[in-house]
């Protein structure tokens, strides 16, 4: 019968000798962790979506009839001590911590970290920080531009004022897992701040530092030359700390293929610990070894066509490097060729890195 | 809290690693696919951790998200790739009749992944009918249509001279 024959066929592979497990535990638990943040910061976002999404469409009714009124926006109360500075377009260091898990880093539009309160504390605030014009003041409620979950996370009612943060005022919401504090660090360039308690996030904020002279510029661990001009680094992931962001993890884009954290489920943007134990991401496609490296060849990794990713080595115990390229469905350059003539790698020290990934 | 949590896990999961592949390889009927498959299972499973572990039955809890974590990998479009390997897929060793194990193997391989998942379910979990539905999700006139569908198929692909079963255009997004 071929139900038995079925059964017979499942048996045999059940009774197969296991190949080499690619699966990793300590991997799944770092994803799960990062999950688990992502799931916290909803429960603080959502709710602040839901009400920018009914203001959004309330707003929209009161256009449509003829009846809207500006809102204003809350007023500076005090100059900041970096109305100076431009607000970013790259992500720079938080002084006086030795370590920030750097969980997203798009240096064109937004710059989401996550710090640990301690070196051993799985649960640490979030912080989001978008550059300026990405945010507006409306009626008392905070609106920022959609690129990806921390503009979901940012956004929302501002609620009560507490404290000054930066020279600007902060605003601290309260609900069932946390809150969360926001307050402008540049002119019209907000960041928010999840934590327990306000006390909490006011002392963690005065920790906080922005601006292009707190850090020097993010070093990469590999050069591309030869390609073509419109090739740029889309995003990068990692892990800071004393100055060099570590466990890499970059993103090159041709310019044909937009590149947002959104575009990459929660699941994907985790620090590279990830990676040390699962080298080359769940991409599907083949492995090649190319000039002595391993090299993972997918031709789509969510919704990207043709991929080129590998994992570079590690700076140190559990600081490894991966590089991903999206070439798109036509690259002007071949993955292949990309790696063998066009890719040069600076080794571990950090000290050998370039600013200049592209050129 | 987060260490327990971390240690029991960890303790779980080590050990049962290997069941749990070579249920994904029945369902992938690839050793990458089956270990991506268990790779998302186990980080869902943690985070889910606590709900899992005060199931009555934890391994029929993990059994049930790695079924429906292959049937969600293979409706998402991500999974929708073209393989540019000539690699021949792993055959089991020592089969009698080798050409009629290929045959079916091939021929399983080639059903939609829900059909196959109900294979698995039915033919290797020994699970009923009813027992079956609740694990996917639907009812149970569904998977007896789904098991007769796939049995059909592979009576067709068995006769001598017929193709492998040929997916439809809709199960063609579905596969990967």
């Amino acid at each position: 019968m071929l139900e038995d024959d079925i059964r017979e066929v499942y048996q045999r592979m059940n009774d197969m000798d296991l190949p080499p497990s690619r699966v990793s535990v300590p991997a799944a638990r770092t994803r799960g962790r990062v999950r688990l943040r992502w799931r916290r910061a909803s429960a603080v976002g959502a709710p602040a979506f839901a009400a920018s999404a009914v203001a959004v469409i309330a707003l929209a009714g009161t256009l449509l009839t003829g009846s809207a009124k500006p809102a204003q926006a809350p007023g500076r109360h005090a100059p900041s001590r970096f109305s100076s500075l431009r607000p970013y377009a790259w992500f720079e260091n938080l002084t006086r911590r030795q370590v920030v898990d750097v969980e997203e880093l798009n240096p064109a539009q937004e710059v989401l970290l996550a710090y640990p309160r301690s070196a051993l504390a799985n649960s640490g605030g979030l912080l989001v920080v978008r550059p300026a014009g990405a945010c507006h003041v409306r009626a008392g409620e905070l609106r920022c531009s959609n690129a990806g979950p921390a503009a979901v996370y940012i956004s929302g009612r501002l609620g009560q004022r507490a404290g000054i943060v930066d020279g600007s005022p902060a605003y601290w919401r309260q609900s069932a897992s946390g809150g969360l504090l926001r307050w402008q660090y540049a002119p019209g360039a907000w960041a928010a701040l999840s934590d327990g308690t306000l006390r909490e996030a006011l002392q963690e904020s005065t920790q906080i530092r922005f601006g292009p002279k707190v850090a020097p510029p993010v070093r990469f661990p590999f050069r591309l030359t030869g390609v073509p001009a419109s090739w740029r680094v889309g995003w990068v992931t990692g892990y800071w700390g004393n100055g060099v962001l570590y466990d890499t993890w970059a993103i090159i884009t041709t310019g044909r293929t937009a590149v947002s954290p959104a575009a990459l489920p929660p699941t994907d943007i985790g620090p590279a610990p990830v990676l040390a134990a699962f080298p080359l991401p769940l991409c599907g496609g083949v492995t090649r070894k190319l000039a002595g490296r391993t090299v993972a060849l997918c031709d789509s990794y969510h919704g990207a066509p043709h991929i080129l990713m590998t994992s570079l080595g590690r700076v140190r115990p559990s600081s490894p490097v991966t590089l991903q390229i999206r070439v798109g469905a036509n690259p002007a350059i071949g993955l292949v060729d990309l790696f063998e003539h066009h890719l040069r790698l600076f080794g571990p020290n950090p000290e050998h890195w370039t600013t200049l990934p592209i050129g | 809290m987060t260490a327990s949590r971390d240690a029991d896990f960890t303790e779980y999961v080590s050990g049962s690693v290997a069941w749990l592949r070579r249920l994904a390889f029945m369902l992938c009927h690839d050793w990458h696919g089956a270990d991506d498959l268990v790779q998302a299972t186990i980080t869902r499973l943690y985070v889910r951790w606590h709900q899992a572990a005060a199931a009555d039955n934890l391994d029929a809890y993990v059994r049930t998200m790695l079924v429906r974590e292959f049937l969600h990998q293979r409706r998402s479009s991500w999974a929708r790739r073209v393989q540019v390997t000539d690699e021949v897929p792993p055959l089991p060793a020592n089969v009698p009749d080798q050409d009629a194990a290929i045959d079916l193997e091939t021929a399983l391989a080639g059903l939609p992944p829900r059909q196959r998942a109900v294979l698995v379910l039915r033919f290797h979990c020994d699970l009923s009918v009813e027992q079956s539905a609740a694990l996917l999700g639907c009812s149970q006139g569904n998977v007896k249509s789904q098991t007769a569908r796939a049995l059909a198929a592979l009576r067709r692909s068995l006769e001598p001279g017929a193709a492998p079963p040929r997916p439809s255009r809709e199960e063609m997004t579905d596969r990967a």
